[in-house]
């Protein structure tokens, strides 16, 4: 991996959620970051680096990103939001109703049909570091949009940005075989390192692979 | 549709490559499957829409120190989901099962479930101990009114009075408490919305599938047992590039539209059609696409037409991609 670091500056061109908490009646996003494997997959589906087809391979994410020509830090935001939850309905009652045993469940108030999300909204801006590559050199383009989120329907613009310090995600680490100090546990899959100087941070994912 | 080439699958070789996966095929650096195209399309109100989440008022979303009408994806995805469900049951080449129930048991293939529809609009089934996952070729955004919220939405009170035109039920005594604000949007107001793909994972006959699948007027949104149809759709236009930009998203356009012309279909088709070919190298206007839709309908409407045949055509080849990459 080249020794490039390129300061990320992704703002939220229109809302995204994730089940990431699970809160009453549904779930919530967590709305102060934008963790770095979205962040690399994102990357390489607007690059073009994804095989092009809509059915996905098995999961195994260290496979994937040790083929990608980078790493990421976490993307954090010092103002965090979220927008009021959105009720979704589970729709599956609209073509042939329920099988018998399922109704039976039903009856016994065992399914939710609704529920809430909640999003992160638009015009947030985040800041992280990618390491090992320069994609607006590469591309040509002064910015880039990404997809993130459910369904991939969040759209996270890129463009590039001085960064001093970035926080890296102790559990991407773990993937390669690697341990961090953890500062916050978040989720299992995103554990967030301190805060570390962009050229410390090159140094601990250059051994990510 | 030529011209859109470049940006689309390729129905033959949908399963070129190996589905073993090596890491030399599944990511390479090097720009192999560049390319995006948005339909963007103007959902006008026809009748009156509901769009509401959990209280009783339109959903709405703050934007531009204002707030705007705010009708999620789903709302529009899961009609024409169904409606393309329906078109590959016509024709008798997919959609065998209810939408959102794709169930398959032990020695199917994957092909019994899966088919056109699946391709373009995404799906997953559990099979066996795996889950089979299919991503939508298709992302549908919100879809945004283009004026603020208090200008294109309306309620109606409702009361259920009593035959007699009172309130007061005489056989429980008690005048009736059966009242509540009825909130809709407005006959005429427009929406913008935007499909688009990314990757070249649309074969030509699924984006056929797709303007097929939107073309038709419907009835979108709640309470639609009473208004029957509500949503007329127009197409600004198609757009393709190497890259997605910026101002497909919805929010953008709005942002965009600020001191422009809106106010009628016409308008606001020109400007957002401005505001987007500015930002692509590919641009097919909404005039042209719309013309495509009459055609595909047409053709859909005729029995042994040329699409029916290129539906039919396609269908081995979809079925052998869903059938090999789960195998």
């Amino acid at each position: 991996m080249k020794a490039i670091i390129t300061g990320i500056q992704a703002e939220t061109l229109t809302p995204f959620a994730y089940h990431s908490l699970m809160v009453q009646g549904g779930t919530a996003t967590l709305p102060e970051l934008v963790s770095d494997q979205a962040l690399m997959f994102g990357l390489a589906a607007t690059l073009g680096m994804m095989r092009s087809s809509v059915c996905l391979p098995t999961k195994d994410y260290r496979r994937d990103m040790e083929a990608m020509p980078w790493r990421a830090s976490v993307l954090m935001t010092e103002q965090p939001r979220l927008l009021s939850p959105v009720v979704r309905r589970l729709n599956l009652t609209e073509e042939a109703g329920y099988k018998r045993r399922i109704q039976d469940v039903v009856k016994k108030g065992n399914l939710k049909d609704f529920f809430t999300t909640q999003e992160v909204p638009l015009g947030v801006v985040f800041t992280g570091a990618l390491f090992g590559f320069d994609p607006f050199a590469y591309s040509g383009q002064d910015e880039l949009v990404i997809r993130i989120g459910l369904h991939r329907n969040g759209m996270l613009r890129l463009r590039p940005v001085k960064v001093e310090q970035v926080r890296l995600n102790a559990a991407t680490a773990a993937l390669f075989g690697h341990e961090l100090s953890v500062e916050r546990y978040l989720l299992y899959g995103l554990q967030l390192t301190e805060r570390m100087p962009v050229k410390d941070a090159l140094q601990a994912v250059q051994q990510w692979n | 549709m030529k011209a859109l080439a470049p940006y689309l699958a390729n129905i033959s070789a949908l399963t070129t490559e190996s589905p073993i996966d090596d890491k030399k095929t599944y990511i390479h650096p090097k720009l192999k499957n560049l390319g995006s195209i948005s339909l963007v399309l103007i959902r006008e109100a026809v009748a009156p829409v509901v769009f509401r989440n959990a209280e009783q008022e339109i959903t709405d979303i703050e934007w531009l120190d204002d707030l705007y009408v705010r009708a999620v994806p789903n709302k529009f995805k899961y009609i024409e989901r169904n409606r393309g469900l329906q078109i590959l049951r016509a024709l008798g080449i997919g959609g065998r099962l209810p939408q959102n129930k794709t169930v398959l048991y032990k020695g199917q293939n994957p092909s019994a479930a899966f088919d056109l529809n699946t391709l373009v609009f995404g799906d997953s089934a559990n099979y066996d101990n795996r889950v089979l996952p299919v991503r939508a070729a298709v992302n549908y955004s919100d879809a945004l009114s283009l004026l603020p919220k208090d200008k294109c939405v309306d309620e109606t009170f409702h009361n259920r009075a009593m035959e007699d035109g009172t309130l007061f039920d005489a056989e429980s005594k008690k005048n009736s408490d059966n009242l509540f604000t009825r909130h809709f949007i407005k006959p005429g107001t427009l929406m913008v919305q935007v499909l688009s793909t990314r990757g070249q994972v649309l074969p030509e006959i699924g984006l056929k599938h797709l303007l097929l699948s939107v073309g038709m007027a419907g009835s979108y949104g709640g309470q639609t047992s009473v208004t029957g149809i509500n949503i007329r759709t127009h197409v600004v236009g198609l757009y393709g590039g190497k890259f997605e930009q910026a101002i497909t998203s919805p929010y953008e356009l709005l942002r965009g539209l600020q001191g422009r012309d809106a106010n009628d279909v016409l308008a606001a088709k020109a400007s957002l059609h401005e505001l987007l070919q500015a930002a692509h190298e590919l641009v097919i206007q909404g005039d042209e696409v719309a013309a495509w839709q009459t055609d595909l309908i047409a053709a859909f409407n005729q029995s042994g037409s040329a699409l029916e045949q290129e539906y039919r055509q396609a269908q081995p080849h979809v079925a052998e991609l869903f059938d090999q990459w789960f195998q």
